[in-house]
């Protein structure tokens, strides 16, 4: 078991309800180590051989002139020449607390999926005119995350912090400033699907709290 | 190259649905299994791992190991390589096409131990059990 397995176990149920898996699973385990990286990635298959990927990749870190970082990547299956899309860098990696990495790293993967998904659905020519490297493809003209996606996201930080207090504002606010592309009318949704399915309880009008 | 009659499965095929491989020396028909490092890496694995390992049986050049590998750019090319013995191999699954890249791949979900990694030099068995730089 990799030492990340338990970080990715912990993961995989937020991309699960956006409808990947994950790739490989050995006793419970998600991933391994792919020639010095530790790979995590979860798969949205689809008929047409185009699969989308969502890939947390960890270094080992710690020897001379191996950089400790981690990076979350969105792709879409096109062989040699598929299309990707970094969603994440940090470096070093436990540079931020250690929830707040978790919950980076969360919203990070639902990005990613996000991302390989548009890319999948965008045309060939337009993608071909489009830098690689652009972290956003402003071509694909879309500016939010998917409101599926975007349940997800609230209900994972809910979960980093049952015990706190949120207003629909500060949902949107650390949402933002975690990189992901939503509104205050797809996150006020999401909440009031959370609070109607028991995922949150309203402690008050606007104000919500994890069970 | 893979003896013939040998299916690869398709990249989105996960680790439950990929066969257990019972006759690896035969499949790769005298060949081994490459597991590729860094330079920060040397010394890590020569006493085996029970990590999973994703493993190719073809040969790359450094600057070809991110792209038909899937590693991400940041991480640097690999540039030394551990060969493992197929015989001395256990829960070993595939072969698997690489995803994104294009190369094929096998699964080892234990890991490996210390007698897989060959020996670099002839020298008496197990004695010289280290990586290869890639060239």
């Amino acid at each position: 078991m990799t030492p990340y397995a338990e970080l990715a176990r912990r993961l995989s149920p937020h991309l699960e309800r956006a409808g990947l898996r994950p790739l490989d699973v050995w006793r419970d385990a998600i991933g391994g180590d792919r020639h010095g990286i530790y790979d995590y990635t979860w798969v949205s298959p689809h008929p047409d051989g185009r699969h989308c990927y969502a890939s947390l990749f960890i270094s080992h870190g710690g020897g001379e002139g191996s950089p400790e970082f981690a990076e979350v990547w969105g792709a879409v299956e096109e062989g040699p020449r598929s299309p990707t899309t970094l969603v994440l860098h940090l470096e070093p990696m436990f540079s931020d607390a250690v929830w707040d990495l978790e919950l980076r790293l969360q919203v990070a993967m639902l990005e990613a999926a996000r991302r390989a998904e548009l890319l999948r659905r965008a045309d060939a020519a337009e993608r071909a005119k489009a830098d690689p490297r652009a972290p956003w493809p402003k071509w694909l003209g879309m500016e939010r995350a998917p409101y599926r996606v975007t349940v997800a996201a609230v209900g994972a930080l809910f979960e980093q912090e049952p015990e706190r207090i949120w207003r629909n504002s500060e949902v949107l606010t650390a949402l933002l400033e975690r990189d992901f592309r939503t509104d205050r009318t797809h996150v006020n949704a999401a909440l009031s699907l959370l609070y109607r399915v028991g995922v949150i309880r309203r402690v008050r009008r606007g104000a919500y709290r994890g069970v | 190259m893979l003896l013939a009659r040998t299916a690869i499965a398709p990249v989105d095929a996960d680790l439950s649905s990929l066969p257990r491989v019972a006759n690896l020396p035969d499949q790769l028909g005298g060949r081994y299994l490459l597991r590729y490092l860094l330079r920060s890496q040397l010394g890590t694995l020569t006493s085996g791992t029970s990590d999973t390992q994703f493993v190719t049986p073809t040969p790359y050049a450094p600057e070809e190991t991110i792209s038909w590998l899937t590693l991400p750019p940041a991480s640097g090319s690999r540039e030394w390589v551990l060969l493992l013995d197929p015989n001395q191999l256990t829960n070993v699954y595939g072969p698997r096409w690489v995803r994104l890249g294009g190369g094929v791949e096998y699964i080892l979900a234990s890991g490996f131990s210390a007698e897989a990694v060959v020996d670099a030099a002839t020298v008496p068995k197990g004695s010289a059990r280290w990586e290869i730089e890639v060239r």
